[in-house]
């Protein structure tokens, strides 16, 4: 038992060299201590508990049996968060193939007038963040929704930190008039829905 | 992709200084700024994003079934480093190994010689496996069921059921055999199939040290677990790392006096949570 407090107290990167070297419980206590942020990442991005599950244990799975790729370049979390989020987009994929959309401006195709009308057109913020493109949702989750840093963020997707920011910000234009903001203040316009009449 | 083409020890980092790694850059479960300046989003979409609740902890179900895959990939891995330090073994064992493996889908366990008459519990059998003993599977007629390879093995056949000891081993009295087999049990057909497991043949075993394997299959987890669910001082023991009715589970024939009786255990069982999934069956 003291050999396993003593793995509690190294270091992430220590861990994963001690499980390289062969260590038979080092990766046990690296699952432990990130498994709940890892899953709260995996879902998130599917919004699916059973394939948030599969795409948290495939990548687990991965990270065990490559431990020896990690670089040390990164922190060890930024490398589990990549193989978390490439696992879940990979069972998204497996699930819903969809076409890859280019970062378009999606307020485009939100009817302007729609704000104007007393029906009540509100998609929920999860709902919104589907139409959105794959590359601006991703930025979202990690930075809106998971916490992480627009740096980290960018490492963990391998892309530069200005793309983050700039999909971070489309994707919030673009979700704006899909959940009835205003543009300005940030606060829906749109009136609560309407409970349909009951018949008399 | 195989443990051998994965499995490649490195070296130590080489660093002059030790650091300490803290994730600073991430907080799984708080916003990223409790309040966001209007200038950092105008459009207030982030701050509607990070209020939305934070997901639950990993469910405990998920937490076991995690940890049973990393057990069996870790007792694979353990095989073939100690392939790789011994003489080579059967060719097709590694891929009968992956295939037992994958196939019951839980944590590996060891298979251990036998002893019949002696107290489980009453001594203090050492199972502690040094050594390059290594686990071991070739087809059988049960599914998934591990046994040893023919021919090389250095264990001793017990001639009386006496101890049966290989390579680097040291074991007293043990009535243990615990087994991966993946084999699903059912509410239905308990009672054959923990008859059939009762009586099935004893492998010839070459032994692996269990501890790196994770708990369930060791004689020490075992002991526990019996004590917890009040089978102590049994003296002979088969157990059964596999399914039953859907969920992962240890199943555990233990004989007193000649009378079987059937458990059903969670691998978590412990003296603080005996985590019976189905209570004591007498057995015919």
């Amino acid at each position: 038992m003291s050999r396993l407090y003593a793995l509690r107290e190294l270091p992430d990167r220590e861990l994963l060299s001690t499980h390289c070297a062969g260590d038979p419980d080092a990766f046990g206590e690296l699952f432990r201590r990130h498994r709940d942020q890892m899953w709260a990442l995996a879902l998130r991005i599917t919004r699916d508990p059973e394939v948030a599950a599969d795409a948290v244990q495939e990548a687990f799975i991965a990270a065990f049996r490559g431990a020896d790729s990690f670089r040390g370049e990164a922190a060890v979390t930024t490398w589990l968060h990549r193989i978390v989020v490439n696992s879940s987009l990979d069972r998204l994929r497996r699930i819903k193939p969809v076409v890859q959309l280019p970062d378009a401006d999606l307020s485009a195709l939100a009817d302007p007038a729609d704000h104007h009308r007393s029906v009540d057109i509100r998609i929920d913020v999860r709902a919104a963040l589907d139409r959105l493109p794959e590359g601006q949702r991703m930025a979202l989750v990690l930075v809106d929704m998971h916490g992480l840093s627009v740096a980290e963020a960018a490492r963990v997707l391998s892309i530069a930190e200005g793309t983050v920011k700039s999909r971070c910000s489309r994707g919030r234009a673009a979700m704006v008039p899909l959940l009835g903001l205003s543009k300005s203040s940030g606060k829906p316009v749109m009136p609560p829905r309407k409970e349909p009449m009951a018949s008399p | 992709m195989t443990a051998h083409e994965h499995h490649q020890p490195s070296s130590p980092p080489t660093v002059s200084h030790v650091s300490i790694e803290v994730s600073t850059v991430s907080r799984p479960h708080s916003p990223p700024d409790p309040e966001p300046s209007r200038e950092d989003d105008p459009t207030g979409v982030r701050a509607l994003l990070s209020a939305l609740p934070q997901p639950d902890p990993m469910p405990e179900h998920l937490v076991e079934r995690i940890n049973a895959s990393l057990a069996a990939e870790q007792a694979q891995r353990a095989t073939t480093m100690s392939t790789d330090s011994v003489s080579p073994l059967s060719a097709a064992r590694p891929r009968h190994a992956r295939l037992v493996l994958a196939l019951a889908g839980a944590a590996a366990a060891l298979v251990v010689g036998t002893v019949v008459g002696g107290s489980l519990l009453g001594t203090n059998p050492r199972t502690d496996v040094s050594g390059s003993a290594a686990l071991a599977s070739t087809s059988s007629a049960r599914e998934g069921s591990v046994q040893a390879p023919q021919g090389d093995a250095k264990a001793a056949e017990p001639a009386d059921g006496g101890a049966v000891t290989a390579q680097g081993l040291t074991l007293e009295d043990s009535g243990i055999q615990v087994r991966l087999s993946g084999t699903r049990y059912t509410r239905t057909d308990f009672v054959t199939q923990a008859g059939a497991l009762r009586t099935a043949p004893a492998p010839q075993a070459r032994l692996r040290t269990a501890s790196s394997l994770g708990p369930v299959g060791t004689t020490v987890w075992l002991r526990e677990c019996m004590s917890a669910i009040g089978a102590g001082g049994t003296q002979v023991v088969r157990a059964d790392v596999a399914f039953y009715e859907g969920h992962r589970a240890v199943i555990i024939v233990a004989t007193t006096g000649g009378r079987p009786v059937a458990y059903v255990v969670v691998p978590r069982c412990s003296h603080a949570d005996p985590a019976v999934l189905r209570p004591q069956t007498p057995l015919p």
